[in-house]
């Protein structure tokens, strides 16, 4: 546990706390998702929107097939009308394909980043984890910063599929590791799709070592998504224990991040976390990850990349009660301190 | 938990815990002699499809399996002691993260040859640590006499010498600092490899010089160790020293999805160098999966020797043989391993899973009980022309035959069915009286079309087929061990899952296992060998690949009615064509380099169609789609086209740009004259 306060809450409410903060820059996505929407639109709404960079994630050029790749791509050039609607001819753009070389894609962030001013929010909502770990990661320690928020759009429901295709597991880009002890923890984020996981899972010596962060409260169809997935993974661990079953609030960052800083004890037992769930916990793991970096931990954080994502992700942007969008905002960076430590 | 009720079967993979699994236990020495390669010196490239025991094979050279097996008391390391005399270290190119310096871009002309570098000091690097780290554990652990039996001395400070002597040469001193005991170069090795995986991580855009200035060329600080480690005594001018570089296919999959858009570093003419380059130091074992192309000088028999282990499971000489043979050993060894005693026996499998069911038996219990007129297809009037259809007499004899032998009945119709456009109908009358398909002549066509009238009867009558007893289940395993294993693990599930432990809590292994729980087990195992094509690359590409073809060839089956192509649970393409089509051959390979196809090459006897491959769903999938098992008389032949037509359709390849309309004529009659071409067995 913490002392440390890490204030989180609705979009709105959080930039009407930094009411002394009258310029924000955004880092977001062009996608094919409307939720990609809602953050800028909000910014720009209250008038607080100074900078907008965004990449745009276009289809892997060299995958094919790709079923989804014509519609995809008109949504794209929809998004991005839409986006040039809300903040005029100042949006910088910056296209780069799913699969990029890690170069590529490293390049696009810092292109993305290197005109924001020091106030900065990050909208992860519609963002790849190959996008937005080393993008989370980047900002953190760029000296550049003073405040980071980090955006996140619910949307009306999830499509089926999400994803197809995955590539092995391998490493998020700038979260590479070796030398991870066998006995080290495997921190898994329960999601919808396990994709490839059963390639680290085969690796298990002990089911001891295995945690399962387990979003709750979660209601249908995610709940049963959610256990599917368990059982897949239990299906691989026969002796997986109960116990190592984690609940954690699937929008609350903080409450994840204290629970892999115990379970890796303090950083004492060496980890490998697999950001398969909801993206606030992923979130988590990815401070969690950077914190390791910076303190020398190792520490591994790796995905099984679908090649392809379907034009259907998700749809629509949830709203509220009053009828507005739900924006989930976490503050990472507050007055030039990192507020994810350990 | 009573022992019997332990799954034997539970943990498959040797991946899932060398430690944690006696693996000394439940290793089965069966292929050892036909891959002795692998322990003697010279370069090897092993090959084999998932569940061929690749993994456990190389685990050999692996040094804590050898101190497992030293160490075991009732089973002796695998390999007679002849072939001991190596020492081992290895490099996963996955695990170790030496293929993410395709992610870097050293952004000049000569990025290619920096990436080519680094990739190739890295391994270097990783590789050295590595083997220096065997040795230290080897000579820490392993008892003296086995240590004099792989040459390796017992001496530590000869080890010492050996850091020192290779830290003061031009070609280690800049891995190894000024490392004067092994500990310090393994410090100095992992500090090395943390640079890198600092670059790689993006922590720094540029190698420090330190790293630059010392970099070394592929595999040379290996053979100098080795070489040193020989001449200092520390390992005897007999001891080889094998390095495994594993996941090659990893490798070869990024380089074949090289694009204008993204090569992939190169890296694959590295490992190339390092075997053709006839060192004799040092022997590289690589893994790799089948089908893999090895592009590059390297040439095989001079420089390397080829281990395919698909090809010793299925090759002619050995298959009818050695595939039982391994799975009666691992059957018993996995058994023993458990805490239950059973005997070394050729009948291990039969005393418990029994014998496999006659076609005929079969047949009778998958048929709907006492409803003939559902399994067998009466066609009391021509749907095309509106005529008369049999004649009566020749409905009720097939009927009343079905009610005593239903096998018969069904191979009755299918034989009414091929000659009664042939026959007025007083002659078919006649004929079918005298039941020809049950004729001495007609075994062979009889023979052959059992398993399609068992298929075709199961469906009539809403059954599934039952699969039980030992050859069912070799059969159905094709050949691979892993499937062996998981139909077992499903078997003994499902018994487990059957039995009433409150009030008959001691209960004993089986033999045989109920049918019925085989049977289940079987299916089981079927529909989790199809959940695990959406874990293998481009997975869901493979699943509807697999759905596509499976899906057609029960379509095919079912409604071949007059049983003419018994064959076509497969397809066959022609060589030439499926080269021609990168995109489709693409999609076939992988699926049989994953085990999910089955891929033999095949000589039509019709000379028109040269030289040929046919593909089978592997067997463990039959029951999944509800096909034939058995590969009998010729398979469904197909032109490109028209596999074409069926993948762009269900989206596992995109579709071509349209061709000509002339040109589209002439192929569409092209393939509709060639479908079902009656080609002749291989």
């Amino acid at each position: 546990m913490t002392f440390v306060y890490r204030p989180s809450g609705p979009f709105r409410w959080m930039l009407e706390k930094f009411s002394s903060i009258s310029e924000w820059s955004l880092v977001g996505s062009i996608s094919a998702e409307e939720r990609s929407l809602a953050a800028i639109s909000e910014l720009s709404l209250i008038g607080k929107l100074d900078h907008l960079s965004c990449l745009r994630i276009e289809p892997s050029s060299g995958r094919k097939p790709n079923r989804f790749r014509s519609e995809i791509m008109r949504k794209l050039n929809t998004r991005q009308r839409e986006t040039e609607g809300i903040v005029g001819v100042g949006l910088l753009c910056t296209t780069v394909d799913l699969l990029c070389r890690e170069e590529d894609l490293i390049r696009a962030i810092r292109d993305c980043l290197s005109p924001c001013g020091p106030n900065l929010v990050l909208d992860i909502s519609s963002m790849p984890k190959r996008f937005f770990f080393p993008l989370i990661a980047l900002a953190i320690r760029s000296g550049n910063f003073e405040n980071i928020l980090v955006s996140y759009s619910s949307p009306k429901s999830y499509g089926e599929p999400l994803a197809e295709d995955p590539l092995p597991w391998s490493a998020l880009p700038t979260f590479g590791a070796t030398d991870l002890s066998k006995d080290g923890k495997l921190i898994i984020g329960v999601g919808y799709q396990s994709l490839r996981l059963h390639e680290i899972v085969d690796g298990v010596l002990n089911p001891d070592n295995v945690e399962l962060l387990l979003p709750f409260p979660s209601v249908h169809p995610g709940f049963t998504k959610n256990w599917e997935f368990v059982r897949k993974i239990r299906m691989q661990i026969d002796r997986l224990q109960e116990r190592s079953i984690k609940r954690v609030p699937a929008k609350n960052t903080s409450i994840a991040f204290d629970r892999i800083v115990g379970s890796s004890n303090r950083g004492a037992n060496p980890c490998k976390l697999a950001p398969f769930g909801p993206k606030p916990v992923s979130l988590a793991m990815c401070l969690f990850g950077v914190c390791c970096q910076d303190k020398n931990i190792p520490v591994e954080l790796g995905y099984t990349q679908p090649q392809v994502y379907s034009d259907k992700y998700s749809v629509g942007i949830a709203a509220g009660i009053d009828g507005n969008p739900i924006i989930h905002a976490y503050a990472i960076k507050l007055n030039g301190h990192s507020l994810y430590q350990f | 938990m009573s022992s019997n009720l332990r799954n034997p079967f539970n943990v498959l993979y040797a991946t899932e815990g060398i430690n944690e699994l006696d693996f000394p236990g439940i290793f089965s020495p069966t292929l050892i002699p036909l891959v002795m390669p692998l322990f003697q010196a010279g370069n090897v490239m092993l090959s084999g499809t998932q569940g061929t025991g690749k993994s456990m094979l190389l685990a050999l050279l692996d040094t804590d399996v050898r101190l497992a097996f030293w160490e075991h008391k009732d089973h002796d390391f695998p390999v007679d002691s002849e072939f001991s005399t190596y020492v081992g270290a290895s490099i996963n190119l996955s695990n170790s993260l030496v293929l993410k310096f395709t992610e870097r871009d050293f952004g000049d002309d000569a990025s290619d040859a920096r990436s080519q570098a680094v990739f190739s000091d890295y391994l270097n690097t990783w590789v050295l640590r590595d083997l220096l780290k065997s040795i230290r554990r080897l000579m820490n652990d392993a008892p003296k006499a086995r240590l004099k039996e792989c040459g390796i001395s017992s001496d530590q400070s000869l080890l010492e010498k050996a850091v020192v002597e290779l830290a003061s040469t031009d070609v280690c001193g800049g891995l190894l600092g000024n490392a004067k005991t092994v500990e310090e170069a393994v410090k100095a090795l992992t500090k090395r490899c943390q640079v890198y995986i600092d670059f790689l991580n993006f922590r720094f855009d540029t190698i420090p010089d330190e790293v630059w200035n010392t970099i070394t060329g592929i595999g040379e600080p290996l053979s100098l160790a080795a070489d040193t480690m020989r001449q200092l005594n520390v390992l005897s001018r007999k001891t080889e020293v094998f390095v495994t570089i594993d996941q090659c296919e990893e490798l070869l999959r990024l380089e074949q999805s090289d694009s204008t858009g993204r090569t992939y570093g190169r890296f694959l003419a590295m490992l190339d160098k390092l075997i053709s380059a006839r060192n004799k130091s040092v022997s590289y074992r690589l893994g790799t999966r089948p089908n893999a192309i090895w592009k590059g000088k390297a040439e095989e028999v001079r420089d390397y020797s080829r281990v395919d282990l698909d090809s010793l499971l299925r090759g002619k000489e050995y298959a009818r043989t050695i595939f039982p043979r391994l799975a009666r050993d691992v059957f018993v060894r996995r058994l023993r391993t458990s805490g239950i005693e059973v005997d070394q026996s050729p009948d291990v499998l039969k005393n418990y899973f029994g014998t496999s069911p006659k076609t005929s038996e079969r047949a009778r219990e998958c048929a709907a009980a006492n409803k003939p007129e559902r399994v067998i297809g009466i066609e009391t009037k021509n749907k095309k022309t509106g005529k008369a259809g049999w004649p009566v007499e020749v409905g009720h004899l097939l009927l009343e035959l079905a009610t005593e032998d239903v096998l018969s009945a069904k191979l009755g119709e299918a034989w009414v069915r091929q000659n009664a456009s042939k026959m007025e109908s007083e002659e078919l009358v006649k004929e079918a009286r005298s039941l020809p398909w049950e004729q001495r002549e007609k075994q062979w066509w009889r023979k052959e079309r059992g398993p399609l009238a068992v298929l075709q009867i199961a469906a009539r009558s809403g059954e599934r087929i039952r699969y039980y007893g030992e050859n069912d289940i070799l059969t159905i395993s094709g050949k691979n061990i892993l499937v062996f294993g998981i139909i077992c693990q499903k078997i003994w599930e499902s018994w487990i899952e059957s039995l009433d432990l409150q009030s008959n809590p001691v209960v004993a292994v089986p033999r045989p296992f109920p049918t019925v729980r085989q049977g289940i087990g079987i299916n089981n195992a079927s529909n989790i060998w199809r959940s695990k094509i959406s874990s293998a690359p481009s997975g869901d590409t493979l699943g509807r690949l697999v759905d596509t073809i499976g899906t057609r060839l029960r379509n095919q089956l079912r409604g071949d009615k007059s049983m003419s192509y018994p064959g076509a649970n497969g397809i066959s393409l022609k060589d030439t064509e499926v080269a021609s089509d990168s995109e489709i051959s693409g999609v076939l390979n992988d699926a049989t380099a994953e085990g999910f196809l089955q891929a033999f090459r095949h000589t039509p006897k019709t000379p028109s169609r040269g030289k040929s491959t046919k593909w089978y769903l592997h067997p463990v999938l039959s029951p999944y789609y509800e096909l034939t098992v058995a590969h009998t008389k010729e398979p469904l032949y197909l032109k490109i086209e028209q596999l074409r037509t069926w993948l762009e359709k269900d989206i596992v390849v995109d579709p071509k740009p349209m061709p000509e309309p002339k040109a589209k004529k002439k192929r569409t009659s092209q393939s509709q004259a060639t479908l079902f071409d009656d080609g002749d067995d291989e």
